[in-house]
């Protein structure tokens, strides 16, 4: 067994805890950094390669505005090629109410810094005549680009260890503790005890909180991704859609890296693995955008994991718990570009106990960074002092239940017990839409999941399909040859707001709005059913053109699977669009 | 070989090391001294063939 003693052992290996054991070599302090397989291996590198500021939630806007100055000088300060051009990033509208979320973006991201040019379907025609018809409109902030994740990873670990620390590969953490004077870290084959930790342990983050006393809610994510063989160039810039279900770039080399949905992910054992049924609907959106690329030849598919906070925003900062430790995990899909200013921002953590780009409060609980610090003028709403406590309190929450229970259905659809309000803030100005179909986006995901029940649901704390569990159907029964279900409901569920009892025809119809690519943006996932049926006011019959496997994690709590009032929505027709 | 493949990208072209996979090996195996039963094999991703974006109809 080796034994190393430092001045910060680091837990994980990926671009943030790499690019934290540069920065504190820098800073002069000894270093250890223990990974369980490979540096820049996981999320780091399986990633998409965006190299993105535009879309993110503005509580991350100025980590990443200043991830995108470190990412120019890149190459330089690795010594090596990371692939990263500016090509820019374009965000396409397909629809006028897409249109609308970009205008109103670009709009509030200017109050940071971030200019972003609107076209309309000339302009973007004019630039890129290869967009399909779907593509109405877009946003293109020219600063963004794409790299390399492949290599980001290793090249950072390859100079922290120049660098003189020690990075100790295939050495999985089992445990960490604090003694009050300082940490030890148990991993295979080496023991470390030091004076400050970092845990930038990816998916597995919330667990090393766990062992301090503060476990969080870390779900894991994985990315759903399909690269073709090299192509001639077409595709001039890193391409993303309002609401999030495909992206694509083209690399240098000239393949064409595209990705959509998710993949799925055993935690326990680490590994992921892309869907294909998910893959192919990912290139059917792809050919959407893009209908010069039907020729082109998909080589590989893969996936990888990540960690998955319930709001979407990576923790960063110390906890109030253990003096010495520093966080930064779960980075939710979106921590690539982050990556080189999280080392920064955790080495300013350790040396200096403060990073000016956290706004750090003493005492708060795992800090919510600087969230929304910047003011807002004019008629929108101040991020004020007032929601900054939401946000903390809701992280409070979150980390005494360890729980998503909170982020689950609503337990009762009509008798929740009068009383108390809980009052839960959102890093967002405001949200961009309720319709579940459509709200892909990091603000409007969480609200849609308290208001919104499917059929069946994922049990609280848990995104496995294999323990989903009734909801609105109480018992479901599947055909022998897999192709036909039933689903008996629950009697007597009332929806919000007078709308009636929960029957047959509602689920049709929200399966059939889900189904629609008219009107949701999971319809492919839904290209197996051939037909939804009541067979009677409690009894909802789906047969399908061929048996689908997963099918109750298409019923369920989560994208499509949401069911809807049809007299609430015909009510509501010219809003709930 | 899958670091192999992380580090040098021989796996990641057009045959998905289904024609280069064993040469890489076999060089693999040279370099280190080792035998080539020992050295690994490139873990299986779709799809096993190229496929075209839009299914030929």
């Amino acid at each position: 067994m080796e034994r190393l003693t430092v001045d910060v052992a680091i837990i994980g290996g990926g671009i943030a805890a790499c690019s934290a054991a540069v920065a504190l070599r820098e800073a002069g302090l000894t270093v250890a950094l223990l990974e369980k397989r490979l540096c820049g291996g996981g999320a780091s590198g399986v990633n998409f390669g965006g190299v993105r500021q535009q879309g993110r939630d503005f509580s991350e806007l100025p980590l990443s505005r200043r991830a995108r100055i470190l990412w120019d000088g890149l190459g330089a300060k690795l010594a090596e090629d990371v692939g990263f051009e500016a090509t820019g990033h374009i965000k396409l509208a397909r629809s006028e109410s897409d249109m609308a979320v970009l205008e109103a973006y670009a709009r509030d991201a200017a109050e940071y810094g971030l200019d972003l040019q609107l076209l309309g379907a000339n302009a973007l025609r004019a630039e890129m005549p290869w967009l399909g018809p779907a593509v109405i409109g877009a946003s293109l902030s020219p600063t963004d680009g794409q790299a390399n994740p492949r290599v980001v990873g290793p090249a950072f670990a390859r100079l922290a260890r120049r660098l003189g620390a020690e990075v100790r590969e295939h050495a999985p953490v089992r445990h960490a503790a604090h003694d009050g004077a300082g940490f030890t870290v148990e991993a295979e084959g080496v023991s470390v005890r030091s004076r400050s930790l970092v845990n930038a342990a990816g998916a597995y983050g919330g667990a090393v909180a766990g062992w301090f006393g503060e476990a969080a809610p870390v779900a894991p994510l994985s990315p759903n991704m399909v690269v073709t063989e090299p192509l001639p160039h077409l595709v001039t810039r890193s391409i993303g859609v309002v609401g999030g279900d495909v992206y694509v770039r083209q690399t240098r080399r000239g393949n064409v890296v595209l990705g959509g949905g998710r993949g799925t992910a055993d935690s326990v054992d680490g590994l992921a693995r892309p869907v294909s049924a998910t893959s192919l609907g990912a290139m059917d959106k792809t050919l959407t955008l893009i209908p010069d690329l039907a020729h082109a030849q998909v080589i590989r598919s893969w996936s990888g994991l990540d960690g998955e906070m319930p709001d979407h925003i990576p923790v960063i900062g110390p906890p109030a718990t253990t003096p010495g430790l520093v966080h930064a995990f779960g980075f939710s899909g979106h921590g690539f570009q982050l990556g080189p200013v999280v080392g920064e921002i955790l080495a300013e953590l350790v040396t200096q106990g403060r990073s000016p780009l956290l706004s750090i409060r003493s005492g708060s609980s795992v800090s919510p960074r600087g969230v929304g610090r910047t003011g807002r003028r004019g008629d929108r709403a101040l991020m004020t002092e007032e929601s900054l406590r939401g946000i903390t309190t809701m992280r409070r929450f979150l980390f005494a239940a360890a729980t998503l229970a909170l982020l689950g259905p609503a337990p009762a659809l009509a008798q929740a017990p009068a009383g108390k309000t809980l009052t839960i803030g959102m890093a967002a100005a405001d949200i961009s839409q309720l319709d579940p179909f459509r709200a892909t986006s990091t603000q409007d995901k969480p609200v849609v999941s308290w208001i919104f029940n499917g059929l069946v649901r994922f049990k609280p704390g848990s995104t496995s399909l294999e323990t989903l569990e009734p909801d609105l159907a109480e018992s479901w029964t599947r055909s022998d040859d897999g192709r036909t279900w039933t689903f008996a409901l629950r009697k007597g569920v009332k929806f919000h707001g007078g709308y009636g009892e929960l029957t047959a025809d509602d689920v049709v119809y929200s399966l059939k709005r889900a189904a629609d690519p008219k009107t949701s943006s999971f319809a492919t996932d839904y290209a197996a059913f051939d037909a939804v049926e009541a067979v009677d006011p409690y009894t909802v019959k789906i047969t399908l053109k061929h048996p689908v496997p997963s099918l109750l994690g298409l019923v369920a709590n989560y994208h499509g699977g949401n069911v809807l009032s049809r007299k609430a929505v015909e009510a509501w027709a010219t809003i709930f669009a | 070989m899958n670091r192999l493949k992380a580090l040098t990208r021989a796996g990641m072209g057009r045959c998905q090391g289904r024609v280069c996979g064993h040469a890489a090996a076999e060089i693999l195996a040279r370099t280190l001294n080792e035998p080539v039963e020992t050295v690994g094999r490139l873990r299986g991703q779709a799809p096993i063939k190229p496929i075209p974006l839009r299914e030929p109809v």
